[in-house]
């Protein structure tokens, strides 16, 4: 930690060599000073800037931050495009507005141009305060990245909010629901964020393969620890608490398209939420390796993700990143009943689900473009009364609890009254009795936006449930 | 008054064209660098350039873009590039200009075409300027340099227009040709300093967002180490 004390007697060029003199002797690139602050009561300004030289020195985000603060023009686009700022209307709300306050520290204090400019107008120096506001706007942000799509300039300002989140973690402003989770998952006992235990996994398994039997009235197995198979199972961990008919139907697409014996959940790690996409590359990259770890452990060849949007994101971009030498290739479980059911390995009877079907697009899978038509291919096969919110794929709007606010219980009514309202008006729009969620973050999201939005009659439900009614076996 | 428009012709553009082109080259070649230093320290290569380039190309000529979103500011804004793009470099009188100080002509359109082109502009200028000021979103975004730089920019296309037209214009010719060439100085001046700058960068941003998405493998474990606090959730 660098120690400034009070200078009063020193010239401010002397406090400057000063830092940047411990600053060398700490091996930061970046040499940063702040200014003493009436406001700066914890050390806090100082921690921050420290971290942000540490990231900014070891990370990829310095040539990224130079660009951005070079081009900003303001424009104000995004501001039409951010579900958040036309619900609340409040001006701080405005993407471009957080990245500025991102933007400004870095220009202030990592730049010369940023130094001399707040030299003659004095100030923009990075205060309590400021952190305060930044912290409060990050979190505000759902990180849906759809203002990214409609930026001229072609400024992400998800990525911004990442950055800021990444940092402020490096000085302990963590949601606190975020930071349990991912500590149980990454150092507690049970290796998942629910913290279920191994045998009640087993049991849960075991009951819901009897379901199958009664259902169907054949053996469809959810395989445990089986080596070289193509496809090592990870869905989010809630399925197994709380969406017994996604895993159900996971299970029988599978054994449907013939890989019964091809696929496996390994029991030193079941669970594909990683939240260190939500605020912590080093987390994020912890939580990829142990999931290639128990794929390489069980000689796996794919990573089979479940229905779960952000676990679906992170595998997907950042296995190649963190899964090296050969990161094993990561496959979304609706892109391989999409592929089963164009090879006609799965029927599906068209008179089972009558009621008016709509799809929401999780935007960790949609944004990129990368999970849009399997969906809704599927749906379209054995629904007849489909209908597409507008707009959907790409342009979809956030369910509201985005980028790991969802599991923040105590702002539920911003998430579901704010938010969420933009969602709860396309659902209403739709007239649809069933929203297909697959993702276990937007279905607690959305089911919560639905009942404090008097949408009572409306269920949630992933792809999969459906699917587990219409399959048929005979 | 000759020698001052005589001077402002030839060493202070050649000066502050210098200056532009090698400010702007300098920022170009840091981001080429930044990219290409980003892309050897992430681990995941597998960067889409087509569809990058694919999404560039759209966003550099947006016309099936600007209705979708604020299409009034959309169109404005398309116009007021155009102009701004076309008129200096392709204008006649310009052309003519350039030949003396770069040494190169090139095929360019005359006063029929550049007139309303620069009239255009100059609406757009006050367009976007006035919506700077009425628009609530705008005016909370911007700072007192957002304002000036459109006033600045107003400066050479309205003496340009003026010059043109002497019958029109209210100054002598040769000082309202001294103001033109003069304001247009101080955007050559500013371009490499300013938000300007996306004259030069607009083509790596997309790629640079991507690549920044690429981390490095040990990043998350240097940053913790740096600040003492390894392997901590």
């Amino acid at each position: 930690m660098i120690e400034v004390t009070d200078h009063k007697t020193e010239t401010e060029l002397d406090i400057i060599k000063k830092l940047i003199k411990h600053t060398r002797k700490r091996e930061f690139k970046y040499a940063f000073y702040i200014e003493h602050h009436k406001h700066e009561t914890i050390n806090r300004p100082r921690r921050f800037l420290e971290a942000f030289a540490a990231v900014l020195k070891f990370s990829n985000y310095k040539f990224l931050l130079d660009l951005y603060s070079r081009i900003s023009t303001k424009c104000t686009r995004c501001a039409c495009t951010c579900q958040i700022y036309q619900a609340t209307g409040d001006l701080k709300d405005i993407p471009c507005y957080r990245s500025n306050l991102l933007l400004g520290i870095y220009k202030r204090h990592f730049t010369y141009a940023g130094w001399l400019r707040g030299k003659f107008i004095g100030n923009g120096f990075i205060t309590d305060d400021l952190i305060d506001e930044l912290a409060e706007s990050v979190y505000h942000c759902t990180a849906c990245r759809r203002c990214f799509l409609e930026c001229p300039m072609g400024i992400d300002h998800g990525l911004l909010t990442h950055l800021a989140r990444y940092i402020l973690s490096e000085i302990g402003l963590i949601p606190k629901a975020l930071v349990v989770a991912t500590r149980e998952q990454l150092e507690g006992a049970t290796h998942n964020t629910s913290a279920i235990p191994v045998p009640a996994l087993l049991d849960t398994l075991e009951f819901l393969e009897e379901e199958l039997k009664e259902n169907f009235g054949i053996e469809i197995k959810f395989p445990i620890d089986k080596e070289h198979v193509d496809y090592v199972f990870f869905p989010a961990v809630s399925d197994f608490l709380l969406e017994a008919d996604t895993l159900m139907g996971n299970a029988a697409v599978i054994h449907a398209a013939g890989d019964a014996n091809n696929w496996t959940i390994g029991t030193q790690n079941f669970d594909g939420i990683n939240y260190g996409l939500f605020y912590s590359d080093f987390m994020l990259g912890r939580i990829i390796r142990a999931e290639v770890a128990e794929t390489r452990r069980l000689n796996g060849k794919n990573i089979l993700i479940g229905e779960c949007g952000h676990a679906s994101r992170s595998a997907k971009f950042f296995v190649p990143t963190y899964g090296y030498p050969n990161p094993p290739p990561v496959i979304n479980i609706m892109e391989y009943t999409a592929k089963a059911l164009a090879q006609g390995k799965i029927r599906l009877d068209p008179n089972v689900i009558q009621e008016r079907v709509t799809y929401h697009d999780p935007c960790n899978i949609a944004r990129s473009g990368w999970i849009i038509d399997q969906p809704r291919f599927i749906l379209r096969s054995f629904i007849k009364n489909y209908v597409d919110m507008t707009p959907g794929g790409r342009y979809n709007y956030c369910c509201g609890g985005g980028g790991g606010t969802v599991s923040i219980d105590e702002i539920r009514s911003y998430r579901t009254k704010i938010t969420g309202k933009t969602k709860a008006e396309q659902i209403r729009a739709t007239g649809a009795d069933i929203v297909v969620a697959p993702c276990a973050n937007c279905k607690k999201q959305l089911r919560e936006v639905c009942e404090d939005n008097g949408l009572d009659n409306v269920s949630v439900v992933g792809l999969h449930d459906l699917i587990l009614k219409a399959i048929r076996f005979d | 008054m000759e020698q001052w428009l005589a001077f402002a012709k030839g060493p202070l553009f050649r000066f502050t064209f210098t200056l532009m082109l090698l400010g702007l080259l300098r920022l170009f070649i840091l981001q080429v660098w930044g990219i290409v230093e980003a892309y050897l320290r992430a681990s995941d290569k597998n960067v889409p350039m087509k569809s990058l380039l694919k999404t560039t190309f759209i966003w550099t000529f947006p016309v099936t873009r600007l209705h979708r979103i604020r299409p009034f500011h959309s169109f404005t804004s398309f116009f007021f590039h155009v102009g701004m793009i076309l008129v200096p470099i392709f204008f006649d009188e310009h052309i003519g200009m350039w030949e003396k100080s770069v040494g190169r002509t090139w095929v360019g359109f005359s006063k029929t075409v550049a007139d309303p082109l620069t009239l255009i502009t100059i609406a757009a200028i006050i367009t976007l300027f006035m919506m700077r000021v009425i628009d609530r979103n705008s005016r909370f975004m911007s700072d007192a340099f957002d304002y000036l730089i459109l006033v600045l920019l107003f400066i050479p296309f309205t003496s340009g227009y003026l010059v043109s037209h002497p019958d029109m214009c209210p100054l002598p010719y040769n000082l309202m040709m001294l103001i033109h060439i003069l304001s247009a100085e101080v955007i050559l001046v500013l371009l490499p300093f300013t938000k300007l700058a996306h004259v030069a960068l607009y083509a790596t941003v997309r790629l640079s967002s991507d690549i920044a998405w690429r981390f490095v493998p040990d990043a998350g474990e240097k940053v913790a180490a740096a600040l003492g606090r390894e392997g901590r959730v």
